[in-house]
């Protein structure tokens, strides 16, 4: 029996089909962090440092980028826009209206940056970066207009920054959430480090994932490293605490670890998705107290899925993993069953999604 | 089986008496150590947190409550050392004052309530200790893997019961390992060690 109360509930969601699944890289060993929809096709980035763009329907590569020297931590969407993080210490702004060899802006911390998000009212660009050697973990934020750091907050963590979101309702105000096992929330109305700390909650272990959800983003989110999800109000009060969600595997849920949450604005669901080390989805509803099982994606994957970007009231997703595998679902059942070439297949075979691409 | 529960005892009665045998002016602590093996830091996850362990490896943790008027009372009641909401309040956010109090208490205990309070009444000052406060106090043990392939965790001290100890490592190891993908597949070695002592092979 598992802790947390699990049923089964598939006819909360129509069945995700795969329809197309191709290589980042066939014949190496570089595998994929994201995978993320944008205006211009799916962005990717990958082990190799390297983001690529796939066109949506055929994952067929587009464009290329080799612009970070180093790991690209996080990318995020927004209209005719990527942005992007990286060890390197930047976060690069590309306008996807043009090449894809140079971003459009790009903004410097001096550490690893490790997580990022752009307020809404787009003016702000907000950085969280890794500890460094003098031990400080620094909140960073960026005018974009003016095109340079505008103030750091440095009392407030005392680890690796590992995520920030702005809220998405109010342009003064983002959460961060960090190894030292905090996620505090922040209004900038009073760009004050003393004044902006609003709220926090002390999840008791190194957040993963964390973020706003809610039809009034008045949740939050927080995952651990060690496989447990919190759910809170903003403003700082517990609301459930599952502790480590692989207990589910006692239900017949055979996860090995959290991919991540995803909240669905329409029909005012939190979903969370674990996978198996064998490359299945498992897609539950997360509900007060217990997890509705939706269903499993199955042979999208051979190995630990890392990105998961989903359009559930479209009807869409698209994921990544260790296998270097990137593969598309939809609603629609496919007209053909989709076909891998194996990872070492060599010269020009072709199946479905798997055809040789061309360097950009 | 990977290590065997008896197995594990009497590496765990070897340490405790070496370490008795030696009367060290000071309690030593007992580390376990995990070697790890085809592990890449950059794939696998950031592997760094907090087990819960049944038996408090630090027992004389001094802390501190910080409280309304009623724990305040119920804090003097029982002898501990607490500030009031006034007291805070005093302190004005002064980051020196904050990080000295921060400085003399390895936790803070507060209700739920006031917790609530404490950005508005002290800004992040708690925060660079790692002392932001708990409702409870938490047994809870720390470990890190940044860059080395060795996983380092206090699991307890020289000054507990055999079985404590045995309990805290049975339980530490069967813990991590299952956060590792390939679980013992990713273990090379697996060591217990006091302070001064010798390290003592489990696995």
């Amino acid at each position: 029996m598992s802790r947390i109360p699990v049923t089964s509930t598939p006819s909360l969601l129509p069945k995700l089909h795969l329809q197309h699944s191709a290589f980042f890289d066939l014949g190496s060993d570089v595998y994929i962090f994201e995978t993320l929809r944008t205006t211009a096709g799916i962005a990717v980035s990958a082990s190799n440092n390297s983001i690529k763009l796939y066109d949506p329907q055929t994952l067929m590569p587009a464009a290329t980028n080799t612009y970070h020297s180093d790991r690209v931590t996080q990318i995020k969407a927004r209209p005719n826009m990527l942005l992007s993080s990286s060890f390197d210490q930047q976060v690069a702004i590309w306008d996807l209206r043009q090449s894809f060899g140079r971003p459009a802006m790009s903004f410097r911390a001096n550490s690893p940056v490790l997580s990022f998000d752009m307020s809404l009212d787009e003016k702000m660009l907000v950085g969280g970066t890794k500890l460094d050697d003098d031990l400080q973990a620094t909140v960073c934020f960026w005018d974009i207009h003016a095109g340079k750091l505008a103030k750091v907050f440095e009392e407030s963590h005392s680890d690796d920054i590992t995520n920030i979101q702005c809220h998405p309702g109010n342009a003064k105000q983002l959460l961060s959430g960090s190894s030292d096992g905090l996620v505090c929330t922040y209004d900038v109305s009073q760009f004050d480090e003393d004044e902006a700390l609003q709220f926090v909650a002390n999840i008791g272990a190194s957040v993963s994932q964390c973020g706003f959800f809610g039809p009034d983003a008045q949740f939050i989110y927080a995952q651990s490293d060690m496989e447990t999800l919190q759910l809170w109000t903003s403003d700082a009060t517990m609301l459930a605490d599952f502790g480590d969600v692989r207990d589910v595997v006692q239900a017949g849920v055979p996860i090995d670890y959290v991919i991540g949450c995803r909240y669905d604005p329409v029909q005012q669901r939190l979903y969370l998705l674990g996978g198996s080390n064998s490359g299945d989805v498992h897609v539950m509803h997360v509900g007060a107290g217990s997890f509705e099982h939706v269903q499993v994606l199955s042979g999208g994957h051979g190995d630990i899925v890392r990105g998961f970007d989903w359009d559930a009231a479209g009807g869409w997703a698209v994921s990544g993993g260790e296998d270097g595998r990137l593969s598309l679902w939809s609603t629609e059942k496919p007209s053909t069953p989709v076909v891998m070439p194996s990872r070492n297949a060599e010269g020009s075979k072709k199946s479905a999604g798997g055809r040789r691409f061309n360097p950009y | 089986m990977h290590i065997q529960v008896a197995a594990v005892r009497e590496e765990v009665r070897a340490l405790l008496a070496a370490s008795a045998e030696s009367k060290r002016k000071f309690v030593e602590t007992v580390e376990l150590q995990i070697g790890l093996k085809n592990y890449d830091p950059q794939r696998d996850k950031r592997f760094s947190g907090t087990i819960k362990l049944p038996h408090i490896p630090r027992p004389k943790m001094t802390v501190c409550i910080l409280g309304d008027a009623h724990d305040v009372d119920k804090a003097k009641a029982i002898d501990m050392p607490f500030r009031s909401v006034e007291d805070l309040k005093k302190m004005n956010k002064n980051k020196k004052l904050i990080k000295k109090m921060a400085a003399s208490y390895d936790a803070f205990i507060a209700s739920e309530a006031l917790i609530k309070q404490i950005p508005r009444l002290l800004g992040p000052g708690l925060h660079k200790a790692g002392k932001f406060p708990t409702p409870r106090i938490r047994a809870t043990i720390k470990f890190q893997l940044k860059k080395v392939l060795c996983l380092a965790v206090a699991i307890g001290n020289v000054s507990m019961e055999e079985d404590e100890v045995l309990g805290n490592i049975m339980l530490a190891v069967n813990f991590l390992v299952s956060l590792l993908k390939k679980r013992w597949q990713n273990v090379k070695s697996l060591y217990i060690k006091s302070t001064m002592g010798k390290p003592h092979r489990l696995y």
